[in-house]
């Protein structure tokens, strides 16, 4: 087995909670050597405590953490923080206020000559182009520059794997996107196993190989951007993931399986799909195509201007409602009726 | 903690005959004063103390900074002195009002405690969203609507700290009132212990003034909880406007320089004056003997206290829940308990262990030690830590609690140990901290009376304790020396407290 990071059967909990109910329970997920893992979940789903139960701040209470083939935490036993050879990023960065750039960045160093330590220390300031900065207290530098900080502080030792708690969190909307891939690019090159904890999905698609969605203590999918888009495996997925609307599923007296919006294609459908009485269909935007001259027609009652494509808010046959994206020479009116066409590529199905 | 376990047994004994007595002549008049001059002091600095944090944080006037640095600087002068001061003015001339009654022991607490009121409203304005007064300016509210519905009401929790604190200093006064002749609790138990020889009457009044005190306490900490709650809403900008409007400006400048010119200047000048043309004192061998003694139980006892918060401050961030915190809250209560009652809570215990032990060695060794404890520089030490601990442990704890916990786990999770977060992270940050806690205790033991003048050993002197009595035996003027000496001194924690506050500005 070649897998560098090895969670199964893990939980937590911090003993009294007032429904007794365990903060993550049977969390299962691994990493490849150099693989960029992400959780990604809403506040409060358990998503932090996974990442401090990792790092060695938290005992859990039962399942194992295998770094390399070696167990690091179980219920009984629980290798130090020191000793576990992880680098973590926190959610405010926590850089130590009281020394400047350098010295923070060579906090972590140890065994090494000064002359080393301070080459270490510039090759990581080059790395993230702050070189000029290393004489500055923290409170001196914006959020960004902090956070490369506190990014190259947790990289000095070498871990052997990087932890990131909501390190976008603080970023300026403007320049994360570049900020996001960045530290993907870093990450690759340095080619360490990385996991990434955030509540923004377009964060984690955009740099993950790998995405766990986590609700409520429990992993819900794991997988990579596009499957976890396009075919999420539970409601709260797709509900999570991206936008999107759910219509109900009859099957009329044929035999046939239909939606308000018309016929259903029996072969997209999964073989056990086809066994349940009560089904709903999840409509993406992207799924559903504005076409002049479908005789499908539904009233506008929402729209938002996005630059190349509007997305329309649609009202279908008085009670459901859709989305739609059109591009955007195709202006139209709120309460207008317009024409519509089911295309979708991939059929996603859940039991009501 | 035991020694106010022995007080608070003080109930079970049988009250005796001058028990009666006090009950039926003077305990209601000890009541009446002290809950007076308690209300009548909140009273005092809520007035002054919110008017001039108001007019220095939202008006901008000729002298503005100096002005509103000076403004504390009446927290340098112990009441006691300012009492002895103005005394000493007022029989010089023919004109002023007599001070020495309930009102006079008001003003005069009121005008060196104000500051504490100052503080912490002007921090709690200076903290409020510039967006929020502009808001309300939009919606039409004059600033003095804005002062009384918007300013006031938010900073209600910090003002009502700053009343509280002052109000249980008043409480806990004794050099002022005992030199003015007002009867209060503190005097009272003083006399009856002292005057009648009364330990078990003295004890149960004690008993009976500290638990009017945790009333007070009760109220502080409430209102400390909710000055924690409300400096948790983050704003997006400070409050750093200022109106200029040149009708009032002069108006203005001379309503915050009354406190500071009676509050300050003129007791000190009054001070120098006697020192340089009236004093028979002499600044010779004796009197700095005094101040070497002074320092020198200044300085052990603001080590130890330090030391001592700084370990309970330990025990609160590494086990928020153990036992032993819980017991230390207990203990930082000190504070707010009275010197005289501290003073008789420490003194009972030691004495009866300092008989016993002298009793053993009698009967085993034919041998006796004399006091160990009471009458020695430990029990003076001991009763210091009850009644400053807690302002000790509050700088540094507040120090601690800067450093977020995340800090201790980045440090962890790059390899540091507990010793090395401690010496690479901690203490350097807690350094100013730590300073702070000294120079205050430091600063409090020297201006100390009650406990000091009970507790101290035999022969041995203070500035404050000389200072008291030569006041006392009608040589005001005498007493200057001493009393210039204490000012100064008092002036550097004033000096901290607003680098302090300045620092905190700059950051933001």
């Amino acid at each position: 087995m070649n897998k560098k990071l090895i969670i199964s059967d893990l939980s937590l909990d911090f003993g009294k909670d007032k429904n007794n109910r365990k903060i993550l329970s049977n969390i299962n997920f691994d990493l490849e050597e150099s693989e960029i893992g992400c959780i990604l979940g809403p506040s409060g789903c358990g998503k932090t405590s996974l990442l401090r139960a990792i790092a060695g701040f938290e005992n859990i209470i039962s399942g194992t953490i295998l770094k390399d083939g070696v167990c690091i935490s179980n219920s009984l036993e629980n290798i130090s923080v020191q000793n576990r050879k992880m680098g973590m990023v926190f959610q405010d960065y926590a850089l130590f206020p009281n020394m400047d750039i350098k010295s923070n960045i060579a906090f972590g160093l140890k065994g090494m000559t000064k002359a080393d330590k301070e080459a270490r220390v510039n090759y990581l300031l080059k790395l993230v182009n702050l070189d000029k900065h290393k004489d500055k207290y923290p409170h001196e530098l914006s959020g960004g520059e902090q956070q490369r900080v506190a990014l190259i502080r947790a990289l000095a030792p070498s871990p052997e794997i990087i932890l990131l708690d909501e390190p976008f969190s603080n970023i300026d909307a403007d320049i994360k996107e570049d900020l996001v891939t960045d530290v993907r690019v870093l990450l690759k090159e340095l080619s360490i196993t990385s996991i990434i904890v955030t509540h923004d999905q377009y964060e984690a698609f955009n740099i993950a190989d790998k995405v766990a969605i986590m609700n409520n203590g429990k992993i819900e999918q794991i997988g990579n951007a596009y499957d976890i888009y396009h075919k999420p495996v539970n409601k709260f997925v797709a509900d999570f993931i991206g936008l999107g609307v759910f219509v109900p599923i009859v099957k009329n007296e044929n035999g046939i399986f239909e939606t308000p919006l018309g016929l259903l294609d029996k072969n997209k459908f999964h073989k056990d799909e086809m066994k349940y009485k009560n089904l709903e269909m999840l409509l993406r935007p992207d799924d559903i195509i504005h076409n002049d001259e479908s005789s499908t027609k539904a009233i506008v009652i929402e729209k938002q201007f996005r630059g190349a494509e509007f997305l329309y808010k649609l009202l279908y046959n008085d009670k459901y409602p859709l989305l739609c994206y059109a591009p955007s020479h195709h202006d139209h009116r709120i309460g207008e009726s317009i024409g519509i066409e089911l295309e979708i590529e991939h059929y996603v199905i859940f039991e009501k | 903690m035991v020694p106010f376990i022995f007080l608070a047994s003080s109930i079970f004994i049988p009250f005796n005959d001058n028990w009666h007595h006090i009950v039926e002549n003077v305990l209601l008049d000890y009541f009446v004063n002290s809950l007076s001059l308690a209300i009548g002091v909140g009273f005092c600095t809520f007035i002054i103390g919110t008017t001039t944090a108001w007019l220095t944080s939202v008006y901008d006037f000729p002298f503005r900074k100096i002005i509103s640095w000076l403004l504390l600087m009446p927290l340098a002068m112990p009441a006691y002195i300012i009492a002895i001061t103005y005394v000493g003015i007022i029989d010089s001339t023919s004109f002023l009002p007599d001070i020495r009654n309930l009102f006079g022991a008001i003003i005069m607490i009121s005008l060196v405690l104000y500051p504490y009121v100052y503080i912490l409203a002007r921090g709690a304005f200076l903290e409020q969203s510039k967006e929020l007064h502009e808001n309300s300016q939009i919606l039409g509210a004059s600033q003095f609507q804005i002062f009384l519905k918007v300013s006031i009401p938010m900073a209600r929790p910090a003002i009502i700290l700053g009343v509280t604190l002052a109000a249980m200093e008043a409480l806990a006064d004794f050099g002022t009132v005992e030199f003015l002749g007002v009867p209060t609790f503190t005097t009272g138990i003083f006399r009856t212990w002292f005057g009648m020889n009364d330990t078990v009457t003295a004890t149960q009044m004690a008993t009976l003034l500290l638990s009017i005190v945790f009333i007070f306490v009760f109220i502080e900490q409430q209102s400390r909880k909710k000055v924690r709650y409300s400096e948790n809403i983050k704003t997006q900008s400070k409050l750093n406007y200022r109106i200029t409007s040149k009708k009032n400006n002069f108006f203005i400048a001379v309503i915050c320089i009354f406190p500071i010119a009676f509050g300050f200047i003129i007791p000190f000048l009054q001070l120098i004056y006697w020192s340089i043309f009236i004093s028979n004192e002499s600044w010779d061998s004796d009197f700095f003997s005094i101040v070497n003694d002074t320092l020198l139980l200044a300085f052990l006892a603001s080590i130890i206290i330090t030391i001592i918060s700084l370990l309970i401050t330990y025990i609160k961030r590494f086990s928020p829940k153990s036992i032993t915190n819980k017991f230390m809250q207990i203990i930082t209560l000190g504070y707010a308990i009275p010197g005289p009652v501290v003073a008789i809570a420490v003194l009972i215990p030691f004495a009866a262990l300092d008989n016993y032990i002298n009793q053993i060695l009698v009967v085993k060794f034919n041998f006796s030690l004399g006091l160990i404890f009471s009458g020695t520089f430990f029990i003076l030490i001991f009763a210091y830590c009850i009644r400053f601990l807690t302002v000790s442990s509050r700088t540094i704890s507040s120090g601690l609690e800067s450093i977020s916990l995340a800090t201790d786990d980045a440090a962890k999770s790059l390899g540091a140990s507990t010793k090395n977060i401690l010496i690479k992270i901690h203490f350097p940050m807690l350094k100013t901290s730590l300073l702070t806690s000294f120079l205050i205790v430091f600063i409090d033991v020297m201006k100390e009376l009650p406990l000091t003048s009970i507790l101290r050993p035999f022969n041995f002197n203070t500035l404050s304790v000389k200072a008291f009595e030569l006041a006392s035996d009608e040589k005001i003027a005498d007493a200057s020396n001493a009393a210039i000496m204490i000012v100064l001194a008092g002036i550097i924690p004033v000096i901290l407290i607003t680098k302090n506050i300045l620092g905190k500005r700059n950051k933001v």
